[in-house]
């Protein structure tokens, strides 16, 4: 019976209920919303790369090699040997090893040059291997695969015939035709906004390039494909050990490589770090959140004490008829329960709407976690704290009026 | 049924309230006649049980108030009072059957049945429909419906605060009547104050509240 009269009476002060509402539901979507893009974009970030045991580059710093050759951001690497792969490739804890070159790029998406090896070690998820939605690996070469958002934007298929561009310069290779061999499944990893092409192949169109400038040496495309060329610069490696136990004894063997400088960034170690920089952001918001949720607080409140002098003759009636002081205190709590409960459906409605139309590389969960429901019980029990606050007011002027109102 | 020896009531250290003797019959209608300033509302809330005297005490039914705790007095008020204001008795979200249930919500001796509601109405010769919200009556018809209220599952002691005084005369006689005649059939004790001393022939006592309050000068 109480809920019913708190219900009713609350409907009686509709603009007022509704206003509350709102603006708690708007900071359960910022709260919410905050948890879920990064709790999914850390899972989105620690899913990119599995089961690669180091990533080995001629650069310091092992985020810089994480950005670089696995999320293809930054600004590219100091080069490695392509001699330095072989040997490394030969050591005997080495179980497999994918050379990587990029550089190039295709109508702003990124160009990596490696071998179909590439294809048979790189996992990411649980474990899973990229998979071919059309055709296949390389077999020609001048083939070349994509991934699925290059596909996509540029409206491209298998077969269809293709030309590169060098750097971000916009000089294609005008006269070397490239072939779709394959179209790549959507990953939701950087690896579909990437286009693939063989190493040889690369090396190969680069001959005509001599510090930055086109130089044509007018050798025909066919003639091209049967040099033998090999590569002589790598932006960096991924490596696979027999027993992942061995990092470090391989780490140390790499890092005393009599060749080059170079250095090795453990795939696990370099993303938790990243995410620790990250870390610092998300507290940031989810501060903002919390703020933007004692706000919509004091506006519950303040719209339960605007309205308290009008409630004056609410409480006398029901004092009157027997009610007791206790009521007061369970009036104001059940308008409070729901005025937060009813923004946690809202604001749950409207970040799901708001998921589901918002495009986004990373797949974010719907369903609320343990953490979440906590956070949003922690929301529930203190707005009925809040609601303490005007009744006990209500309950000081009720001791006052008695039954007898006088406004 | 309602004794008092003594009772005084001190308000920011000041007495507002000093009664020497009251002694209430069952059944029997009194008219309190109270200026503005006599206290007379302490006086009803001390009656109902929310205010507590400073010294003295009240009985009633036999109960002293000053053995009953604040609950206790809550639900005592609830099974035996039925309280009617000067206006603004009714929830005006709640409909004309919601506000009279309303009364034995917080009672575990009233009850009703909406035949018994619609019974009540009749007898107090108001017919409106009982799905009406409150705030569509006007004052003559809120009234009545604060009156059923009042009635409804027959409380012993009926306690009116100026019923009448937002009513122009016409509807103000007819209220007394169909109130008397239903006080009347449930037997129940009507304690009335007015300031308005016309109404004061219905009634078998009189009292001046002015000269009942020694504290009243």
């Amino acid at each position: 019976m109480i809920f019913n009269l708190s219900y009713r009476s609350v409907l009686n002060r509709k603009t007022a209920f509704f206003l509350s509402v709102f603006s708690i539901a708007i900071s359960v979507v910022l709260l919410l919303g905050i948890e879920r893009v990064a709790k999914s974009s850390k899972e989105h970030f620690l899913n990119t790369i599995h089961e690669t045991d180091m990533i080995v580059a001629a650069s310091e710093g092992s985020i810089d090699i994480l950005l670089n050759l696995v999320f293809h951001i930054g600004d590219g690497l100091k080069e490695m040997d392509y001699g330095s792969y072989e040997e490394i490739a030969k050591f005997e804890e080495v179980a497999w090893a994918v050379p990587l070159s990029l550089g190039d790029s295709f109508r702003g998406f990124n160009v990596m040059a490696t071998n179909e090896d590439f294809f048979k070690h790189y996992k990411y998820g649980s474990g899973e291997l990229l998979e071919f939605k059309e055709g296949g690996t390389f077999s020609g070469f001048y083939d070349v695969i994509l991934g699925s958002n290059v596909a996509k934007k540029v409206g491209l298929k298998l077969s269809d015939r293709v030309h590169l561009s060098h750097a971000e310069e916009h000089h294609e290779h005008q006269n070397r035709e490239f072939i779709v061999s394959g179209v790549l499944k959507e990953s939701k990893t950087p690896n579909d906004d990437l286009v693939f092409m063989q190493l040889k192949t690369d090396e190969a169109i680069h001959l005509e390039w001599q510090s930055g400038h086109f130089v044509d040496m007018q050798i025909e495309s066919e003639r091209l494909s049967h040099m033998d060329i090999k590569p002589r610069h790598l932006s960096g490696m991924l490596l696979g050990l027999k027993n992942s136990l061995q990092i470090l004894h391989v780490e140390d063997k790499i890092n005393r490589y009599k060749g080059e400088n170079l250095k090795v960034a453990v795939p696990a170690k370099a993303l938790s770090k990243l995410f620790k920089l990250m870390q610092y952001f998300q507290d940031v918001l989810s501060f903002i959140s919390i703020a933007v949720f004692i706000t919509a607080l004091f506006t519950m409140l303040s719209s339960m004490f605007s309205t308290l002098n009008e409630r004056r003759r609410e409480i006398a009636i029901l004092r009157s008829l027997g009610a007791s002081v206790k009521i007061i205190f369970v009036l104001f709590a059940a308008e409070s329960l729901l005025i937060i409960s009813s923004a946690i459906v809202l604001g749950i409605t409207l970040l799901t709407l708001l998921i589901a139309l918002v495009p986004s590389t990373i797949s974010i969960n719907i369903m609320p976690d343990m953490h979440e429901i906590i956070m949003l019980l922690v929301m529930v029990a203190v707005s009925l704290m809040a609601a303490f606050i005007p009744a006990i007011s209500s309950y000081k002027q009720s001791l006052q009026d008695g039954l007898m109102v006088k406004i | 049924m309602i004794d008092i020896s003594t009772c005084r009531f001190k308000y920011e250290n000041e007495t507002i309230l000093d009664i020497d003797s009251l002694h209430i019959k069952e059944g029997e209608h009194i008219f309190l006649h109270g200026k503005s300033g006599s206290a007379k509302s302490t006086f009803l809330n001390l009656l109902c049980g929310v205010l507590e005297p400073t010294f003295g005490d009240i009985e009633v039914l036999g109960t002293k108030f000053s053995s009953l705790n604040g609950l206790q007095k809550d639900r005592f008020r609830a099974d035996n009072y039925g309280i009617i204001f000067q206006q603004f008795n009714l929830l005006p979200y709640l409909s004309v059957e919601e506000n009279i249930s309303l009364a034995c919500g917080f009672s575990k001796s009233k009850s009703a049945t909406k035949e018994e509601i619609e019974n009540l109405l009749d007898a107090l010769q108001l017919s409106v429909d009982l799905k009406t919200p409150a705030m569509k009556l006007s004052v003559g018809q809120q009234q009545r419906v604060a009156a059923a209220r009042a009635l409804i599952g027959k409380p012993k002691i009926i306690l009116a605060d100026e019923p009448t005084s937002a009513l122009d005369s016409q509807t103000k006689e007819s209220f007394m009547r169909v109130l008397f005649n239903q006080v009347e059939v449930q037997n129940a004790t009507l304690i009335f104050v007015s300031h308005d001393k016309s109404l004061a022939s219905n009634f078998n006592t009189v009292y001046d509240f002015a000269k009942l309050n020694k504290a009243f000068v």
